[in-house]
């Protein structure tokens, strides 16, 4: 029997360090920093906190059961995930089934990342996943040298220019409206003038990929506390419900960062119709497609972006590109994506720091980006998991 | 915790609690005050100094032994001075004075820290109440609190760089200190331990700066609780009010942030205070 979620946990607070190039605090300085914050922001003290769940653990990050020790917090439930896209609400989720099950009172989701510190984390010899026997977790295929995940979007923008006739001029569209969101928050790392005529100087990276089509590599952190809905309303600011939720997917009909179809690396070329796609996120919610007022996304390279659109039905295959090169996903448009900037133009705390973003756009308290309209936001990536954030629940 | 002071210091710290008078003293190190005030904050008095102060302690017969980076000297209560040590085993042109606090029978005690902020060639030191200074341990970064065990046979002793709290073996007859030992290291993800204060169970609580916390550690070692303070950086603290069950914590103004560090220009700099379960021992006044 299933038990129904929805609405059962609730964001209660976020906080992060500062986002910057080569940090001189190490991981747990910046852990340390993100939490207070997150207290904070929640009115809460740590000895509330009796659940983690990590994002990414060292050397990147911080491990669960050092962080606990130095931050002085006593754990009975514990969580750690891999560092990818895919695992931003898994570990969101596992939080949200601990406190709603009773398993924890309230769960610290513990992100930190520091890139710079790490030579070759991001396709050189220290990326042990991307060089795994047999294809890496974002579908490198490091036998034929192709060793770094931007590879496996470059394949898929490719791709999908040939399939629709269209040209580089699509991944333009989707960093120019990042960068315009990222314009209006004073913690993004890029907020310099940027327009078309920049993104064309912009160097190729892996094509058709140029630098600006890729995540900022940065050092930071971010913390977001998850409680009960009931105990939801004891802190200082408004809750903001876990609605609905759906898993990553995976299996032979599945790349990483493509829809399904496209047929990328064991993907085969089959059609897969709308009313076959899981849509078990929005079932659960109870709300539909057209309902959501901002959809949030992993958006570590910009092809990504058309590709989530399109997954989650907010586009019909082939016309994501068409819907953002009309702004509806840009400030002021009618879906907005990643208003703080996300992993392109804020800072790439592995997505995280959108999460944080979704939080304040859904309090209201996102300053001079807050959106017209948000009660409603869905995270959901090109790998099929999802989560929908509300404010009421 | 409620906010004692309106005002803001740039770097306050040597929170002291005088029974005699019922009032909270403290410093702003950089902005060189000598600040009093009642415990709700008002009368508040200022005693600009023409050095900075790195700490102080109240007078058995009136005025401040005041440890300024590079003097050891007695002001009366007007904040003129009157005598100043003879400070010739201290090596100014390497080091200057930090945090400190006088011991039960009146010697203050005070470390030095490395003008550079970077080598551990810092010194500490006692100074008896005939004003001799005496040089009792070297090899800290930047000495900062010190406080006693309610049996006084133990001294501990914060270091923020390397971030270590030493215990010492301590004889309270002869003032002497042994057997050095690391009592807890400040891990990265700790912050920085700086100003310290002791209770009557024998449990020292140390200030770090940057994590927003005060912690609390029990004679062997282990981290027995952790508490929030509003600013992410409280520099030192004192126990004070009639039964010693008032935390005063000082704060200070970070600088050079990136933005997003935590810094509150609303608070920071500013002195707390909270009611504790357990009382804190008392700190004598400076018998010279």
């Amino acid at each position: 029997m299933a038990i129904d979620l929805r609405g059962k946990a609730a964001i209660v607070g976020v906080g992060a360090s500062p986002f910057t190039r080569n940090s001189p605090d190490g991981a747990m300085n910046l852990g340390a920093q993100a939490l207070r914050a997150a207290l904070d922001d929640a009115g809460a003290t740590r000895d509330m906190v009796d659940g983690i769940s990590i994002h990414t653990g060292s050397p990147l990050g911080v491990d669960y059961d050092r962080f606990a020790e130095a931050m002085g917090i006593n754990l009975r439930h514990a969580a750690q995930y891999w560092l990818h896209g895919r695992f931003v609400t898994l570990s969101l989720q596992n939080a949200a089934l601990a406190v709603a099950c009773g398993l924890a009172d309230m769960v610290a989701c513990v992100t930190v990342v520091k890139f710079l510190s790490i030579r070759g984390a991001l396709g050189g010899d220290a990326d042990h996943e991307g060089l795994r026997e047999g294809g890496g977790s974002h579908g490198e295929d490091p036998a034929f040298g192709l060793t770094s995940p931007s590879g496996g979007a470059a394949l898929f923008a490719r791709r999908y220019f040939h399939k629709y006739g269209v040209g580089d001029e699509i991944l333009r569209d989707v960093v120019l409206s990042s960068r315009a969101h990222a314009a209006r928050n004073p913690f993004a790392l890029r907020r310099e003038p940027f327009d078309a005529e920049v993104y064309a100087r912009e160097p190729r990276i892996i094509d058709p990929l140029r630098r600006a089509d890729c995540a900022q590599i940065n050092d930071g952190a971010v913390v977001v506390l998850v409680t009960s809905a009931e105990r939801a309303k004891e802190f200082k600011k408004p809750p903001v419900y876990v609605r609905g939720m759906q898993g990553i997917r995976g299996g032979p009909d599945e790349f990483i960062f493509a829809p399904r179809g496209f047929g990328i690396a064991q993907q085969g070329l089959a059609a897969w119709p709308a009313e076959k796609q899981p849509r078990q996120v929005f079932e659960m919610a109870g709300v539909d497609t057209g309902d959501i007022d901002g959809f949030f996304t992993y958006d570590a390279f910009s092809p990504l972006v058309l590709a989530a659109l399109e997954r989650f039905g907010h586009c019909a295959p082939g016309t994501a590109y068409k819907f953002v090169a009309d702004g509806n996903i840009a400030p002021g448009g009618k879906l907005p994506v990643n208003t703080s900037g996300g992993l392109l133009s804020e800072a790439h705390v592995a997505g995280w720091n959108s999460i944080a973003e979704a939080t304040r756009q859904l309090r209201g308290e996102a300053g001079e980006r807050q959106m017209s309209r948000a009660d409603l936001i869905q995270w959901g990536t090109v790998w099929g998991d999802s989560v929908i954030l509300g404010n009421e629940a | 915790m409620r906010r004692v002071t309106l005002e803001q210091d740039q770097l306050g710290e040597c929170p002291t609690w005088d029974a005699r008078s019922g009032r909270f003293f403290w410093i702003d190190v950089t902005g060189k005050k000598l600040l009093s005030c009642s415990p709700d904050g008002t009368s508040r008095e200022e005693l600009c100094v023409d050095d900075y102060p790195g700490s102080f302690a109240l007078r058995e017969t009136g005025g401040r032994l005041v440890a300024f980076r590079r003097k050891i000297a007695i002001l009366d209560d007007a904040g003129n001075e009157i005598a100043r040590a003879a400070t010739d085993v201290v090596e100014f042109g390497k080091e200057r004075f930090n945090d400190g606090k006088c011991d039960s029978r009146g010697r203050f005690w005070a470390g030095t820290l490395d003008k550079q902020l970077k080598a551990p060639i810092g010194g500490l030191f006692r100074i008896d109440p005939d004003l001799s200074v005496h040089k009792m341990s070297e090899g800290y970064g930047i000495s900062n609190g010190i406080a006693w065990s309610p049996d006084e046979k133990t001294m501990y002793h914060c270091d923020s760089s390397p971030t270590n709290v030493y215990a010492y073996d301590f004889d309270v007859e002869s003032g002497t200190i042994a057997n050095r030992r690391i009592f807890v290291r400040f891990d990265e993800g700790m912050g920085r331990p700086d100003g310290c204060a002791m209770d009557v169970e024998g449990f020292l609580w140390v200030a770090a700066p940057g994590t927003g916390c005060i912690r609390r550690f029990a004679p062997g070692g282990e981290l027995d609780s952790v508490l929030e303070t509003p600013s992410r950086y409280p520099s030192s603290i004192a126990f004070g009010g009639p039964d010693l069950k008032t935390l005063y914590i000082t704060t200070l103004v970070p600088h050079e942030l990136p933005p997003n560090d935590g810094a509150q220009p609303d608070i920071d700099g500013a002195v707390f205070a909270t009611e504790v379960q357990v009382a804190g021992m008392p700190v004598t006044r400076f018998g010279g």
